[in-house]
C-alpha cells in the first residue's frame, strides 16, 4: 500500500484498508519527526505492502485534538482496525522492525 | 539621562586561537551510502515474477495444525530478517507454487508461495539526482560533494560544542558590557513567563512545581532555584544580544522580527497549540532579543568552522 497522507475525512478508512497500518503524526517543523520520516521511507522501500499512514498534525488539526496529539512525532499502530499501541517520539529502525514483527506476522 | 545596555569595548572572535581545539575531519561513509540509495527509491519497481530472489518479496499461504499460525496472503520480504534467518533460507530460490515444510515459531509450519514480486532497483543516474532539486547538484558527483559536506557539517556540529563556547567565553570576557538591572530583569521575567507558559501548556503551575514535576524537564528542584538558574541565564543572554547587537550593526546587517510571527506557529505546533496561545509565552522584544544572541552565536560558529579542521597531511 506503501505511504498515504491521512486528512480528517480519510483517516478512518485509511486505517482500516489493511490488517496491520502504522500511522505517523508529524509537523514539517519537527526535526526528531525528519528522521522518523526517513526510518520509514527505508522500510517501505524494503516492505512496499506496509501501510503506512501519514498526518500532518498542522494541516489536520482536527485529527490532532481528536487523538489528544500533544508532541509530535507520535506513533499509533493498527492491528484489524484496532489502535494496539501509541508512542511518543521516535522509533529507531530495529524498534519499528519490531513492531512490524509482532503485529503483522 | 538614562543609560541604556550598551557594547562599551569589543574584543573580536577571530582574535581567539582555537589551534587546541583542531581536530581531522572523519565522514561517515555508511550514511552518505544510505542516502545514496534512499535517492533511488522513487525508481523502484515491483513486477510479478515466478521465482524469489534477495529484496523481492513473496504472498505465502501457512497452513499448520495451529490455527494461530494459519495464514493466507501473508506478505515477507527476502532479507528484511522478520520472519527469522530459518525461514527466509527456506524461501530463498523458491517458485511460483512451490510447497514446503519450515519450523516457524517453535512449529512445522506448511508454506505454499501464491507469488512473487521482484524488486528492480536501478543505478542512480544524474537525471535521479536533479529531480531531488537541490540547488547546484544536477549530477551523482555533485551529490557525492553535497552529501560529504553534509555529513562534515553534522561532524562538526557534534564536536565543536567547546570549541565555540570557549570563543564565546573569551569574547565576552575581554570585551567591556555595560547591562543595565533592569534590562537583566526583563530578560529575567521574559524567561520565566516562557516557562510558566509551557509549564501551563502542561496543566502546571510553575510556582508551585514539585522536585518530581521538574525531573525530566529543567534541571532544578524548585521554582526558587528557577529563578536562580534563569538570573543566571538571563545575564549570558543579555550580554551576547549586546555583542549580536553591536557585531550586525558593525557589518551593516539589518536583524528584525520579520520572522517572528512563523517562529510562532513553528513554536506551537509540536505543542498543539495555536501562535496566538504561544505569543503569550513568546513576546516580540524577546523573539528579537533572541535573533541578536543567535546572530552572534552563528557568526563565532562560522569563524570556528573555518578553522576547525586540519587539513594538511603533516598537521597533527
Amino acid at each position: 500500500m506503501s505511504i498515504k497522507f491521512a486528512e480528517a475525512s480519510t483517516f478512518d478508512n485509511l486505517v482500516r484498508e489493511d490488517d496491520f497500518v502504522i500511522v505517523d503524526f508529524f509537523s514539517t517543523s519537527c526535526g526528531p519527526c525528519k528522521i522518523l520520516s526517513t526510518f520509514l521511507e527505508d522500510l517501505e522501500a524494503e516492505l512496499p505492502f506496509l501501510s503506512i499512514v501519514k498526518v500532518n498534525t498542522m494541516e489536520a488539526p482536527e485529527l490532532a485534538e481528536r487523538f489528544e496529539i500533544h508532541a509530535v512525532p507520535t506513533l499509533f499502530f493498527y492491528q484489524g482496525g484496532e489502535l494496539k499501541e501509541r508512542h511518543l517520539g521516535v522509533l529507531d529502525e530495529d524498534e519499528l522492525r519490531e513492531r512490524i514483527e509482532r503485529y503483522l506476522y | 539621562m538614562a543609560v541604556s545596555s550598551q557594547v562599551l569595548s569589543y574584543y573580536s572572535f577571530e582574535q581567539v586561537d582555537i589551534t587546541r581545539f583542531r581536530i581531522r575531519p572523519e565522514i561517515n561513509r555508511q550514511k552518505v551510502e544510505a542516502e545514496f540509495s534512499r535517492a533511488v527509491y522513487p525508481y523502484i519497481t515491483w513486477t510479478d515474477g515466478t521465482e524469489l530472489y534477495a529484496g523481492d518479496y513473496a504472498v505465502l499461504i501457512i497452513r499448520s495444525d495451529n490455527p494461530k499460525l494459519c495464514r493466507s496472503g501473508l506478505k515477507v520480504t527476502i532479507g528484511a530478517g522478520l520472519l527469522g534467518a530459518e525461514f527466509e533460507k527456506a524461501l530463498s530460490g523458491k517458485k511460483v507454487g512451490d510447497s514446503f515444510s519450515v519450523l516457524w515459531k517453535g512449529e512445522t509450519v506448511f508454506v505454499t508461495v501464491e507469488s512473487v514480486k521482484n524488486r528492480h532497483k536501478p543505478e542512480l543516474s544524474d537525471d535521479m539526482i536533479a529531480a531531488l532539486n537541490i540547488p547546484d547538484v544536477k549530477t551523482v558527483a555533485a551529490y557525492q560533494t553535497h552529501l560529504e559536506k553534509k555529513e562534515l557539517d553534522e561532524f562538526f556540529f557534534e564536536h565543536s560544542r567547546d570549541a565555540v563556547g570557549y570563543v564565546l567565553k573569551q569574547v565576552q570576557a575581554n570585551s567591556s558590557i555595560l547591562v543595565t538591572e533592569a534590562d537583566w530583569n526583563q530578560t529575567v521575567e521574559w524567561s520565566v513567563n516562557r516557562l510558566a507558559a509551557l509549564a501551563a501548556m502542561d496543566g502546571m503551575e510553575l510556582r508551585t512545581m514539585t522536585p518530581e514535576d521538574f525531573r525530566g524537564r529543567i534541571p532544578v528542584k524548585s521554582y526558587d532555584e528557577l529563578v536562580v538558574l534563569m538570573q543566571r541565564e538571563a545575564w549570558e543572554s543579555v550580554r551576547m544580544s549586546l555583542l549580536g547587537e553591536y557585531l550586525a550593526k558593525q557589518n551593516g546587517d539589518t536583524i528584525n522580527a520579520d520572522g517572528y510571527e512563523t517562529f510562532l506557529t513553528e513554536a506551537a505546533a509540536p505543542w498543539g497549540r495555536t501562535a496566538e496561545e504561544y505569543r503569550k509565552a513568546y513576546p516580540e522584544a524577546y523573539y528579537l532579543q533572541n535573533e541578536y544572541c543567535d546572530y552572534f552565536r552563528r557568526a563565532v560558529t562560522a569563524y570556528v568552522r573555518k578553522n576547525y579542521f586540519k587539513e594538511e597531511k603533516n598537521e597533527h
